[in-house]
Parts: structure tokens; C-alpha cells; sequence
């Protein structure tokens, strides 16, 4: 399989050897205008038929082209909508709020909050649903919710090495739960022994990384995610981490191409994490680097690519984001769904010119599921 | 003792024996006759629940008493073999491939996969959790299974045997049914969702769609309870649901002038986002209480409905019911959910078959229907050209009515109530409860609603009633509901005696939070040692009424005695209730006397804000999940 994949991938290098990844060079943006419920958009989350976005006075989803809202009015246990997980096997949408959680079932919205149930707290960051649980991060622990048993658990302080409570972010990763906590670092829950770990910052609570590649950056964690091959990413406040389960690798902006230290989410597809920044947005398989920037004069995008040891080259869009500052990514097939604080994107890689608009190139795309995909696009 | 089943050729020899004309007469004036059997079989309850035609037209009747499956030759009443199958057997699906049947036993928590020929048990899929209805998928490779005490329809490999996922159901998922042509399951609900206090009842029909089997489509039916049977016209475009539409914002003084609970179906258009249609079959003067089972004939000219608290099965021109449904989605001004003069535009039969009727199928052909009547172990045929009964074929020698059997009877029948609107079982199905608050007192309009307590395992419960009035279930259930709820008088003392019997005969499920070795989880053991702390997390003493323990005390984890625990309201004329029985507590919600309390944590998080329900202000919300997981094992 892996020769096949290798043939493929040699046979798809284009003849211009340009073999840098695909990027978005169209953006389509969604504001209040389309039917959001508001512009400060605040999480995304895209299934196969759907795209959720959450804003700070209610829920929205777009459908087949159009958009539908869900506020307090029907149902939803409260406006600000921090972080939103769709279950895989049964399709349920969980809705972290900074009121409680809902779950979206079909039509149905069910409230689980801090007073009614056993939520631990109704402020909740992240959500997540892994392997029949749900897991919330909340203001004050993890919860986790085994739908089956329906079964709360609590973690916190009392029963895992969380030296903070703040929980900011959550994700499942195989056999494993990690949890970035805002203050406290990362945790990890191993699903198989029941048992947590931390990883923290080895200079403490210092702003600056004394030695690099030592640990996680900084423990001030505000997403985590995992990419499929093993690696875990950590968008904290002062830098991104990442470990592969033997080293961690650092990345902040003086640095390298990560646009801003200020990481407010990651998000991973295939081998890359896409970072949203207080500035813009990142991608890194941690050796290659895409960078995108809404540039506000021109109102165009302008997209970085930095290959490995190579020169970075610098491509222009017409269309761009609505704003650096990103709080949600996700992807449904090849587009990107971006939530901003001036409301949410699509960018797509098949449409619209670049201003230096060249030759076709097609190019491999390791995709989630690991097969090479074919892509054209435009540079 | 389960029976010895007699293999085919014996069976045969057997039949040769003793087979004769069934039934001769005329079939109106023929009562129940001495059966004519394949077999010997044994003088006991049986109960059957559920019929399933076999391709060739044979019947097999699931008996939850007698724990087994029996199959009859319904043109003939001869029973061809018993075969136990578990405890509590409670519906039934078959493969596509026809090789298989799919059992659910509820008190077993298990489903049973039953070899189609010889009804042995292939193999055995635990299901902890009361598991109701099953349905296989249209492609045979999925199995959906209402799972009653979580509200969840769990999903099944029927080739590996093991669970997939859980879906999310509404409240207590009864019967599961397929609807092969729309590629859809559709699932009933015994109970109202949860609403607030003092809004209408809000019953579910989730929709699975079998293909991705996910739930598709949430259908509400606004006013409606206890969702019973479901089933679909041949095209697949309409399924039928059958429904109670109780009053439980109507102080229940209604009764004298009837109306309290009303009985029908509801029309489900399975193609659009069509609104639901719910039409009575009630008449103004007549209720047909507790509608149960439901079936379209092959034909589609009508479908038969049971009214298990009326022993009667109702006959539905469909063709009519669909011009008033149209009528209805035209003209929403009108109330014809509540409408007691329609049922006559299509109301064709009324029939009157045996005790409790919740179970019906036709037979291939659709000439005949086949009714289970539960609680005479008989099986009516009705003639489907005439809707008359021409056999009525008996499970077994019908054993002599014992106390418990007549209280059983008493309890399931409307006959004693004004009008026949309802009986024990309509508020207690299953007899549990049915989730909604009532205003029963004749002290009143508007005044002490209550809610609805739990009708299992209540021996060594009392005092009864929430002002815990009533001594015992005999003053409870006596005298005092025939007078004040049933609104016909009195009962004589046998009458009572074998209620009462009944009642204290009435088993919990069982649990699902607690572990089959009776172990408490960590997190329960924690809940435990709070239930029975005598200090404050800070060591200092609690006072006795502090405790959980003081007043939740005993077996069944009630001292007896009334406590006003500050949950008075403006609308209650007393401040003392009775201290309430935590047996299989996670199933009775909503909590406190006038359930005002939608979960466990209410109680003490938003209603116990000065500590006169036990000394709680000093827990953590760890300790407070600890405690609830400990509650719920109870």
C-alpha cells in the first residue's frame, strides 16, 4: 500500500516542480446580512451535510445553501455558543455554551447544565465527543458524560493533576483524552488504565522558552488537537507545541512562520495542524509552513508558503477572511470553515484568481483518511 | 417449569389425535371454550403480549408470564409448540432472511435470537436497561432496540453481537417498528418528555433512519401520553400511533363530567414534515381507555386499534380517517384532537374480545385478526369481512381467577370508572407511573397538584398519598379512589383485598445503574458515605433531620413518616409530606411532591437553597454527582 501511495504521489508531482500543498485562494464570508444570529463568531464545526457555527448570541447552521438559527428562544441553553462537536455515530451536535451544554438531536435541543445535571460547570470552552463520551472543559474541570450508562464523571483538581481548573479544550485522540488547560498545561487521560498525566512548561509560569523543544511552550493552553499520526498539538497563549509522543517540537513567531504566539485554535487535517491566530492563519505539518493574512488595505488575502529549508514564497488572493483575529476552524471535504470575529469563512481551493495568478499545478494532499488525493489548483 | 417442547412428528401424531372443528355456532354468542390443543399444555398464566405472523401463516404469541414463545395454528386453535425463551418476553422481529427471530426480554435484559423453525434460542445479547421494542434493519444487518429505563434505542451487529451505538429516544421507548418501504424506524414513547410544570404533556415518535441509523425526525405530539403501538399503511406513508391524551392540567373533579383522559391514535404522514393529526375514538358518553396495539390491514381499508383498559378492539375506515386528517391540517382552528363527536365519521366497530387486548396481527391474507387478550392467556379471531369474533383460542386451560389475577384484572379494566375513561394502569402503565402532576383533590380548583408516584415495589412504603393520609395501599387504592377518582362509588372488601394483592405483587425493573453483583462503583460508594454522613465536610455534627439517612431510612429507604422539608407552595393546603421510597428512584422523575424538581440534582440545587431537605449547602458538585450516581443504584 505504501509503495502504491508513493507511486501515486511521484506521479502526481507536477512538471513545474512546484509540490507545495493545495491553499484556499477563494473566501466566501457569512456575516448577520446571511442569517447568522451575530458577527462575532466563535466556534465552527462542519459534519458531512452541515456546517455549525457558533456566535455570542445563539447557534447557526447552513444547509444546502442556507442558513437556519437556533437561539434561547428554542431551546438552546444559552446564547454565547463557545464550542460545538458533532457525536459520529449518531449524528447528535453537542453545543458547549458559557450557560451549559445542549445537545442538538434531530430537531430536539436538550439542556445539561451545572444545577440539573451533572455537568461540573456551565461555563464550557470545548466539547467533545470520543468513543461514546462526551467531554466538556469547563470553567471549573472536565466532565465527561458516558452516553450509554448516562453517566457523569468529574475531573478536576480533586482526582487528576490538574493544577488548574480552567479547562479550555478538549479532543480524543485513539485510546487517549487530552485536555489544555488554561494555566495548568496539558492532560492526558489514558482511556485503557484510567489514569492521567500532565505535561507542563519546564520554565513554569516564564513567558519566554529558556530552552527549546524542552516541553510545552507555555501552560497557558487554549486548544488542542490531534493530527492521526500520533501527534498532539497545543495552541497556547505564548506559542504552539507539539509532541509526538517522544519529543516536543516549539514554534512562536520570532521563529518561525507562525503568525502570532497568540494561538487561539488548532485544528488538525492529515498531517497539518491549522492554527488560528489573534493575527491570522497558520498551517504546519511542523516542517512546512502556510501563513494567511487578511491584509486590510487591500482587502485581499496574502498567503505565505514556506517549505522546509526552502525560500517562502508569497502568493496574493482577491477575496480574504473577514477578520485576522480566528476563533474556529474546521473542514468539510476540501473547503475550510474559519469562525472570526467579523464573521465566519469558507474558503474554497478551486475557485477565484490570485493576483499573480500561474501555470496549474496538481498537487498530492495526504488526507485524513491517508490516501493521496489529486488537487488542482491555482497559483 | 418451563414445558418440554414435542418434536414435529410427534406433534403430528398428536394433532391427528385430537384435532376438531374448533368452534361451532354461532361465533357473537360463543363464548371461551375448552381449548383444542397440539400439545399438553400446562394449567398456568402465560400473558400473552405480542403476536407475529409466520410466512405460512402460522402464529407465534410471546407470553411475558410464562416466559415463552408459543405457536398456534390460528385457523384451527391448535397450539403446535411452547418454547420458554426468557424472562419477560416482550416483542418480536423478524430477519429478512427468515431464518431468524429477534426477542426482547425485558425482565431478562437480554435479547433472545430465536432459530424461525424450531424457536430454539441461537444466541443471548445482554441489554441491561428494561429493553422494549426491537426492529431489524431493512438489510437484516442491525439490530434497534428501545432501551425503556435510559430513553435510548441501542443499536446492534447482529452478525458480531455486540452494541454499536446508543441513540438518543424520547421518554421510555416502547414499541420499535420498521417501515421497510420509507427505509425509516419509527419509535414509540411510553412517556411525556420532559416539559415544566404546568405545561401539557409532549409525547415523541423518534424517527431512525435505517440507512445511516441515525435519528432522523422528532415527532411531537402535543397533549399526548403513553405512546403504545405503531403501524403503517402498505405504501408506508402513514404510520398510526396509538395514544392516550390525558388532562392532567384539569383538576380531576372533571371526572363526574367526564373527559379527564381521552383515548385515539395519531396520523403520522412518514414523507413530509406534515404536523401529526390525533383523533379520540372515544365517544361523548363512553371512553375506549388505554389504546395499546395497532394494525392496517394488508388492503389498507381499515386498521384496528386495542383499547386494553375497554377489552375492546376498535375498527378505523382508513379512507375516513384520512378525510378527517385532511380536514384537521386544514383547519387547525378546530380541536379535533379533542373533538368526542368525530370518532362516528370513522369508527366502524367496536368489538369486544377478551381481558386487556394489547396485541393484534392479521393474517396474511387479511381476513382474519388476531387479537391477544393478556390477562385470559386467549387469542380472539375476528372475522375481518364482519368484524365479528369467530374463535377464540385459549392459551392453555384457562386457570381459575385467584386474587391476584382478578386485582390484576381490576387494575388493567376502566369498567369501574365513570364512563370508562380510564383505570389504574391508564396513569400507572406498566405499572409504574406515567411522568405527569396532578390535581386530584376535591378540595379545590387548581389546588395541591401532585405528582405522580411510582406504582412498583410500594410494599412496606407507607404511609400512602403525598400527605401520607392513608395508612395503606387498601385505603389508598380502596374505597377512597372509587369514590373520589373512579367516581362510581364504593368497592366491597373482596374487591380491595385483590387489589391490593395485585399491587403488593408488583416487581421493580431492574436497575441499570446498579452492577448485576450488586457492587457499588466508586463513585456510588462516595454517594453512600454522604447519604449516611453524621457530620459537615468541616467535622461538625449534623442534626438528625440533617442527614439523609434520618428520614430515608429502612429497606425501602423511608422512615414512614411526614417532614415539611420547605416545599410548601401558594397552591398547597399542607406543608408536611411524606417522606417518598427511593426504590429505583432514577426512574420517577420529575421529583418532590409536586414534581417541580425535573431531576435528582433540582432538589437540592435550586429547591433545598436553606438546607430544610437535609444539610446540603456545604457539598461540592462532586459530591453531589457522587450522591446522585448513589441514589440512582438504589
Amino acid at each position: 500500500m505504501r509503495i502504491l501511495i508513493a507511486v501515486l504521489m511521484m506521479a502526481s508531482v507536477p512538471v513545474d516542480g512546484f509540490a507545495a500543498p493545495p491553499h484556499y485562494n477563494h473566501w466566501d464570508t457569512f456575516g448577520t446580512a446571511d442569517g447568522l444570529p451575530s458577527d462575532k463568531v466563535m466556534s465552527v464545526c462542519a459534519t458531512d451535510d452541515a456546517v455549525w457555527v457558533g456566535t455570542d448570541r445563539g447557534l447557526a447552521r447552513y444547509r444546502a445553501g442556507r442558513w437556519t438559527t437556533l437561539t434561547t428562544d428554542d431551546g438552546l441553553v444559552h446564547p454565547a455558543v463557545m464550542s460545538i462537536a458533532e457525536d459520529p455515530a449518531t449524528g447528535d451536535v453537542w453545543i458547549g455554551t458559557l450557560g451549559g451544554m445542549s445537545r442538538y438531536s434531530a430537531g430536539r435541543l436538550d439542556s445539561f447544565k451545572q444545577l440539573s445535571s451533572g455537568l461540573v460547570n456551565d461555563v464550557v470552552y470545548g466539547v467533545a465527543v470520543h468513543r461514546g463520551a462526551v467531554w466538556a472543559a469547563t470553567a471549573a474541570g472536565t466532565s465527561r458524560y458516558e452516553i450509554a450508562k448516562d453517566r457523569w464523571t468529574i475531573f478536576n483538581q480533586t482526582n487528576t493533576p490538574m493544577h488548574e481548573i480552567w479547562c479550555y479544550s478538549v479532543t480524543g485522540a485513539d485510546d487517549k483524552v487530552y485536555v489544555g488547560v488554561w494555566g495548568g498545561g496539558l492532560l492526558e487521560y489514558d482511556m485503557a488504565r484510567n489514569r492521567w498525566r500532565d505535561y507542563r512548561d519546564p520554565d513554569g509560569e516564564m513567558e519566554i522558552d529558556l530552552f527549546k523543544d524542552d516541553g510545552l511552550v507555555h501552560d497557558i493552553i487554549a486548544s488542542v488537537t490531534y493530527d492521526g499520526s500520533g501527534r498532539i498539538w497545543a495552541g497556547t497563549y505564548f506559542g504552539l507545541s507539539s509532541y509526538d509522543g517522544r519529543k516536543w517540537r516549539n514554534f512562536m513567531d520570532h521563529d518561525t512562520p507562525l503568525l502570532s504566539n497568540f494561538v487561539n485554535v488548532c485544528r488538525a487535517k492529515g498531517t497539518y495542524c491549522w492554527i488560528g491566530t489573534d493575527d491570522g492563519l497558520n498551517a504546519s505539518d511542523r516542517d512546512n509552513w502556510w501563513s494567511y493574512r487578511r491584509d486590510e488595505k487591500s482587502g485581499r488575502t496574502v498567503v505565505t508558503w514556506t517549505p522546509a529549508g526552502g525560500a517562502a514564497e508569497r502568493f496574493t488572493t482577491e477575496t480574504a477572511f473577514p477578520h485576522n483575529y480566528i476563533l474556529g476552524v474546521d473542514f468539510q471535504g476540501d473547503d475550510i470553515w474559519l469562525a472570526t470575529e467579523k464573521g465566519v469563512a469558507r474558503g474554497t481551493l478551486s475557485m477565484g484568481t490570485t493576483a499573480d495568478a500561474g501555470a496549474r499545478a496538481s498537487v498530492s494532499h495526504p488526507s485524513d483518511s491517508g490516501r493521496t488525493e489529486s488537487i488542482t489548483k491555482l497559483r | 417449569m418451563m414445558l418440554d417442547r414435542v418434536t414435529h412428528a410427534g406433534l403430528a401424531v398428536v394433532i391427528a389425535a385430537i384435532a376438531a372443528p374448533a368452534w361451532g355456532g354461532s361465533p357473537e354468542t360463543r363464548d371461551y371454550e375448552a381449548p383444542q390443543h397440539g400439545i399438553s399444555i400446562e394449567r398456568r398464566p402465560r400473558g400473552p403480549g405480542f403476536l407475529h405472523v409466520e410466512r405460512n401463516g402460522g402464529l407465534l404469541a410471546l407470553c411475558k408470564k410464562s416466559g415463552s414463545i408459543v405457536r398456534l395454528d390460528p385457523r384451527s386453535g391448535i397450539i403446535q409448540t411452547e418454547v420458554p425463551v426468557g424472562e419477560g418476553p416482550f416483542a418480536l422481529s423478524a430477519h429478512p432472511d427468515g431464518r431468524r427471530l429477534y426477542v426482547t426480554c425485558r425482565s431478562g435484559q437480554e435479547v433472545v435470537e430465536l432459530d424461525a423453525a424450531s424457536l430454539e434460542a441461537l444466541r443471548r445479547f445482554p441489554l441491561r436497561g428494561d429493553p422494549t421494542g426491537v426492529a431489524v434493519s431493512a438489510d437484516g444487518r442491525r439490530l434497534y432496540v428501545g432501551v425503556h429505563s435510559l430513553d435510548q434505542v441501542a443499536v446492534l451487529d447482529v452478525a458480531a453481537g455486540t452494541e454499536i451505538k446508543r441513540l438518543a429516544a424520547g421518554n421510555g421507548p416502547e414499541m420499535v417498528r420498521l417501515c421497510a418501504q420509507k427505509k425509516r424506524v419509527y419509535v414509540t414513547n411510553l412517556l411525556s418528555n420532559a416539559v415544566p410544570a404546568g405545561e401539557p404533556c409532549r409525547n415523541e415518535i423518534t424517527v431512525i433512519d435505517d440507512e445511516r441509523a441515525r435519528v432522523l425526525r422528532r415527532i411531537v405530539l402535543e397533549n399526548a401520553n403513553v405512546g403504545r403501538g405503531v403501524a403503517f399503511t402498505g405504501d408506508g406513508a402513514l404510520a398510526i400511533e396509538a395514544i392516550s391524551r390525558p388532562k392532567n392540567l384539569v383538576p380531576m373533579l372533571q371526572v363526574a363530567r367526564g373527559w379527564v383522559v381521552t383515548n385515539g391514535f395519531a396520523m403520522v404522514s412518514t414523507d413530509s414534515e406534515t404536523p401529526p393529526v390525533q383523533l379520540l375514538v372515544d365517544l361523548p358518553n363512553r371512553a375506549y381507555s388505554d389504546p395499546y396495539a395497532v394494525v392496517v390491514t394488508p388492503d389498507d381499508r381499515k386498521f384496528y386499534l386495542t383499547c386494553a383498559g375497554a377489552d375492546t378492539v376498535i375498527a378505523v375506515d382508513l379512507a375516513a380517517a384520512k378525510r378527517v386528517m385532511s380536514e384537521a391540517l386544514d383547519d387547525p382552528n378546530t380541536r379535533y384532537a379533542d373533538h368526542l363527536g368525530m370518532a362516528r365519521r370513522y369508527v366502524s366497530a367496536r368489538i369486544a374480545v377478551g381481558a386487556h387486548p394489547t396485541a393484534l396481527a392479521t393474517s396474511p391474507d387479511g381476513d382474519r385478526l388476531y387479537v391477544a387478550n393478556t390477562l385470559d392467556d386467549s387469542i380472539s379471531v375476528i372475522d375481518t369481512s364482519t368484524d365479528r369474533i369467530v374463535n377464540t383460542i385459549e392459551l392453555g386451560e384457562r386457570p381459575a381467577l385467584d386474587r391476584l389475577a382478578r386485582g390484576e384484572r381490576f387494575f388493567h379494566s376502566a369498567g369501574r370508572t365513570y364512563q370508562g375513561q380510564f383505570c389504574c394502569a391508564s396513569c400507572h402503565p406498566d405499572n409504574g407511573f406515567d411522568g405527569l402532576r396532578y390535581d386530584l383533590e376535591p378540595d379545590g380548583i387548581g389546588q395541591n397538584i401532585l405528582d405522580n408516584r411510582n406504582m412498583r415495589d410500594v410494599v412496606d412504603t407507607g404511609p400512602f398519598k403525598w400527605a401520607g393520609t392513608n395508612p395503606d395501599i387498601s385505603t389508598q387504592c380502596g374505597t377512597r379512589t372509587a369514590k373520589w377518582i373512579m367516581r362510581t362509588g364504593w368497592l366491597n372488601s373482596m374487591e380491595v383485598v385483590d387489589l391490593v394483592t395485585y399491587i403488593h405483587s408488583i416487581r421493580p425493573v431492574a436497575n441499570p445503574n446498579r452492577a448485576t453483583d450488586g457492587k457499588l462503583t466508586a463513585a456510588q460508594k462516595r454517594g453512600k458515605a454522604l447519604f449516611e454522613r453524621t457530620t459537615t465536610n468541616d467535622g461538625r455534627p449534623l442534626a438528625d433531620r440533617d442527614r439523609c439517612n434520618f428520614c430515608h431510612s429502612g429497606r425501602k429507604f423511608t422512615d414512614g413518616r411526614t417532614f415539611d422539608i420547605g416545599s410548601k407552595a401558594p397552591t398547597d393546603t399542607k406543608s408536611k409530606f411524606d417522606t417518598a421510597h427511593l426504590i429505583n428512584v432514577f426512574e420517577s422523575a420529575p421529583y418532590l411532591h409536586d414534581g417541580r424538581a425535573a431531576t435528582l440534582e433540582e432538589m437540592w440545587t435550586v429547591y433545598n437553597l436553606d438546607d430544610t431537605h437535609g444539610f446540603s449547602s456545604d457539598w461540592t458538585k462532586r459530591q453531589l454527582n457522587d450522591l446522585v450516581e448513589y441514589l440512582k443504584s438504589l
